[in-house]
């Protein structure tokens, strides 16, 4: 761990136990499809086989009549606003139109799901079956199959006059690339890069739980990455007043951005809503690969320019997205994250997002960079080769600073690129040779922001001087313990002296969802508040005692103490005399932690052996490199990297979503779809780097998201390294490997 | 005179334009000239409740978090879309 400056902290930095494991190692941890209620239906999808497909016409008679069945529901039972929410609810149950195979036409709850899904089968679904588009380069030509007959591109120049594929151009420049490119001494070097969807892979499939009572009150349990928003799509999609939908996070096994949108919540409801009993509805994994939401495959062209002496100039980038079959802002994100680890003066990037028929994609760990990275952090790479520059001295050269244009144009505040590249350099697997034949070493950087958004905690003070702390952010990374950590670090208590607990939506205030590396940051700020609120009230109910002003009370280190020293207490001390023996104590604490907050900067060395006559690429050594801010739990931390670092690997060498002509996908089981297991990597290891952010009481940084940037282009550059032939197409698996590296033979 | 800086995701309603000069001595008064100068952004940025959740404003390097916040001359003012993650 490489800290640059931080205070001496007791509690942050440790790495004690989290609150919530032994409940998961002994299995008694309650996830979505743990939850039994007496009188449960079982709920289940009827999915299009069609890729692109007119609904003509739904019979769902069979089904209804089948003993058993309880309730079937179509689309037309949603009862929101239709303006509301629109490619959401059309995603969860399609209308008149089904986009991709997979995609959802009605629904079944029944005593048992085996009946549940005899009636599916029996549900009848006439459809007119049109050409799909697969591939995000011919979805954007002209007479290519429309998907939606009303979506006008979103140009600069205005809207597009006829319907097209294409949501939105959004056109970025700084400087003038087109100039620098023309009239500067360039070196360039150019890469087209093509990458495919993949999926976040995570093991627990979505599962919920609906109850609606005649009262009008829907309770709704499920495994999310955010109760509140849940509840807010909820109540869109249903029209059903916000006040009276309870959401119950359980226990979640993976997220990773896929548990962000509702899929099943509204369908239960409205078949609790119809049958006046709870109905429980899980996916398989086919459901899961083929009725969710991965993350996009790109098309993205892109040319590096730069001086003799390794001065990047001029950057440009055409990156066309995949958004699924619904609009989506991926390509948007991608230009964010492109450029933005060097101070690159003329930038210009015309992005696109493109819709297909493939599932609506949706956000993954640090969405939409890690393919941006794939092609910029190539170029890097290619550009040092052509100037025989070490490729870290080249970064370290044109690395971002304090003051350089940051990914929205607006200035880095404190950006740990520079800090990150520098330990790479200074780590013993750069510093050590590479050996033998068909080997190769690559490196890489990657970013992702780090966002704020509003959380809300209250902490309860104990009548022995423990506390107990309330917070409504599900706990997919540790979340809970980073959260203790903080608030026993900001009451001078130990941690073990701290109970979190997640609760329900009806039960703390407002908290944003779980994701963009923003709990630990964001909550955390509320955290620290409601800590703060927590002494303020101490101290105002000590001052009586010491018979002092309130604002002669100090507390420092975890002791409160009077103006001359003379009266002294530890939290707990304190806490057992004017809660104990006093009224109960309860403060929150509220934050609007808004949305850019310092954001994340990885890197990644990588070791790889190519097997010149199989193709497969055997990661001999891996070391990633992250900034924390401040690492509070430092085990967690180190997770978080070995975790982004393992996807990573998956998604550079294996993982695809495999389609036939037709739109099928032949590869939607993890038989198939091959994510990495322990066999396939090696021990990652990691350097934390801590550059504390400024925007945090603690320094903190979120670590969700960054690791997984890496390892896509430092994999091709070390396979590059070894073969001699770059890498452009992801995956990069055997058969890629033999067919670049071997003419195809 | 503030310098506002449009994002790529708004300038379909800006005929592309990515950067102009608004006059204000608040949030409010310089978004009020963004609109005035281009009617397209009215109800882009905020509303009558202030700014849009899915709209992002910072004023230098500090985030606006309401737009009563005062604006010096010179400013640079960045409208930014909202980011999340996964």
């Amino acid at each position: 761990m490489v800290t640059t400056d931080k205070p001496a902290y007791k509690v942050i930095g440790t790495r004690p136990l989290r609150p919530d494991g032994i409940d998961k190692v002994t299995g008694r941890a309650v996830y979505g499809s743990d939850i039994h209620l007496p009188g449960t239906l079982y709920g289940r999808i009827k999915r299009s086989p069609h890729a692109h497909a007119i609904i003509k016409r739904i019979n769902t008679a069979k089904a209804e009549a089948l003993p058993g069945v309880r309730g079937v529901v179509t689309a037309a039972d949603f009862g929101g606003d239709p303006a509301a929410l629109p490619d959401v609810s059309k995603n969860i149950l399609a209308g008149d139109k089904v986009l991709y195979r997979g995609h959802a036409v009605a629904a079944v709850s029944a005593i048992s799901d085996l009946i549940a899904r005899q009636a599916c089968d029996l549900i009848e679904v006439e459809y007119e079956v049109l050409e799909p588009n697969l591939d995000v380069r011919e979805a954007m030509l002209a007479g290519a199959p429309i998907l939606h007959p009303n979506m006008r591109t979103r140009t600069p120049a205005g809207p597009s006059e006829n319907a097209s594929n294409v949501v939105a151009h959004a056109a970025v420049a700084f400087g003038d690339a087109d100039k620098a490119f023309a009239e500067e001494d360039l070196v360039v070097v150019e890469i087209e890069t093509k990458t495919q969807m993949v999926h976040q892979g995570y093991i627990e499939p979505q599962a919920t739980t609906a109850m609606w009572n005649p009262d009008g009150h829907l309770t709704v349990w499920t495994c999310t990455q955010g109760s509140f928003p849940a509840r807010a799509s909820i109540s869109a999609i249903l029209g059903h007043p916000i006040s009276k939908i309870k959401v119950i996070p359980t226990e979640i096994g993976g997220g990773f951005g896929g548990k962000i949108a509702v899929y099943l919540e509204p369908v239960a409801a409205l078949l609790s809503k119809k049958s006046g009993k709870p109905v429980k509805m899980t996916m398989d994994r086919v459901d899961v690969f083929e009725g969710t939401g991965p993350t996009p495959g790109t098309s993205i062209r892109a040319k590096l320019g730069a001086t003799k002496d390794g001065k990047l100039r001029a950057f440009y980038a055409d990156l066309a997205y995949e958004n699924g079959a619904f609009a989506g802002s991926a390509a948007n994100y991608a230009t964010m994250c492109i450029a933005v680890g060097y101070d690159i003066e003329h930038v210009k990037l015309d992005a696109y997002d493109v819709v297909v028929n493939k599932p609506r994609t949706q956000d993954y760990r640090a969405p939409s960079s890690p393919a941006a990275m794939f092609a910029i952090e190539q170029l890097i790479d290619e550009m040092a080769q052509k100037l025989n520059i070490d490729v870290e001295t080249l970064r370290m050269q044109n690395i971002c600073k304090p003051g350089t244009r940051g990914p929205m144009g607006m200035p880095h505040q404190a950006p740990g690129h520079e800090e990150c590249v520098r330990q790479a350099m200074n780590s013993e697997h750069y510093k050590s040779p590479l050996e033998g034949p068909n080997r190769g070493r690559g490196t890489a950087s990657g970013f992702w922001f780090n966002v704020g958004l509003r959380s809300s905690v209250s902490v309860t003070v104990q009548p022995d001087g423990n506390v107990s702390l309330i917070e409504g952010s599900t706990d997919i990374g540790g979340t809970r313990a980073s959260l203790a950590m903080q608030l026993a670090e900001t009451l001078g208590i130990a941690y073990d002296d701290v109970t979190p607990t997640v609760v329900d939506t009806d039960s703390v205030g407002y908290n944003d969802v779980t994701a963009g590396s923003r709990v630990t940051f964001g909550t955390g700020m509320a955290v620290y508040e409601a800590g703060k609120n927590v002494i303020k009230e101490m101290t105002a109910r000590l001052a009586p005692t010491w018979q002092c002003p309130a604002e002669d009370i100090t507390f420092e280190g975890g002791t409160f103490k009077n103006a001359d020293g003379s009266k002294t207490g530890t939290f707990k001390e304190i806490a057992q005399a004017v809660v104990g023996r006093g009224p109960g104590l309860t403060a929150s604490g509220s934050v609007n932690a808004g949305f850019l907050q310092g954001g994340g900067f990885a890197h990644a060395i990588v070791d790889v052996e190519v097997d010149p006559e199989t193709g497969k690429v055997t990661i001999l050594r891996y070391t990633a490199i992250q900034d924390a801010g401040t690492a509070i739990h430092p085990s967690y931390v180190e997770g978080q990297m070995q975790g982004g670092a393992v996807q990573g690997i998956g998604w550079a060498l294996n993982e695809e979503y495999y389609y036939d002509d037709t739109g099928r996908m032949a590869n939607s089981s993890y038989l198939d779809y091959r994510i990495p297991t322990t066999l396939d990597v090696p021990m990652i290891d990691t350097i934390i780097v801590e550059v504390p952010n400024p925007l945090h009481p603690f320094g903190v940084r979120g670590v969700g998201e960054p690791g997984i940037v890496p390892p896509l282009a430092a994999i091709a550059n070390a396979i590059s390294h070894a073969t001699g032939v770059r890498q452009t197409q992801l995956p990069m698996n055997p058969r890629r490997i033999l067919e670049t590296t071997n003419n195809g033979k | 005179m503030a310098t506002v800086h449009i994002p790529a995701l708004l300038r379909p309603l800006t005929g592309g334009t990515s950067t102009m000069e608004a006059a204000g001595s608040t949030l409010r008064e310089v978004i009020a000239d963004v609109v005035r100068q281009q009617p397209k952004l009215a109800g882009r940025i905020s509303d009558t409740t202030g700014l849009l959740p899915e709209i992002m404003v910072a004023i230098g390097d500090t985030e606006a978090k309401d737009v009563d916040v005062p604006v010096p001359d010179g400013a640079e003012i960045w409208i930014l879309p909202s980011i999340a993650g996964g």
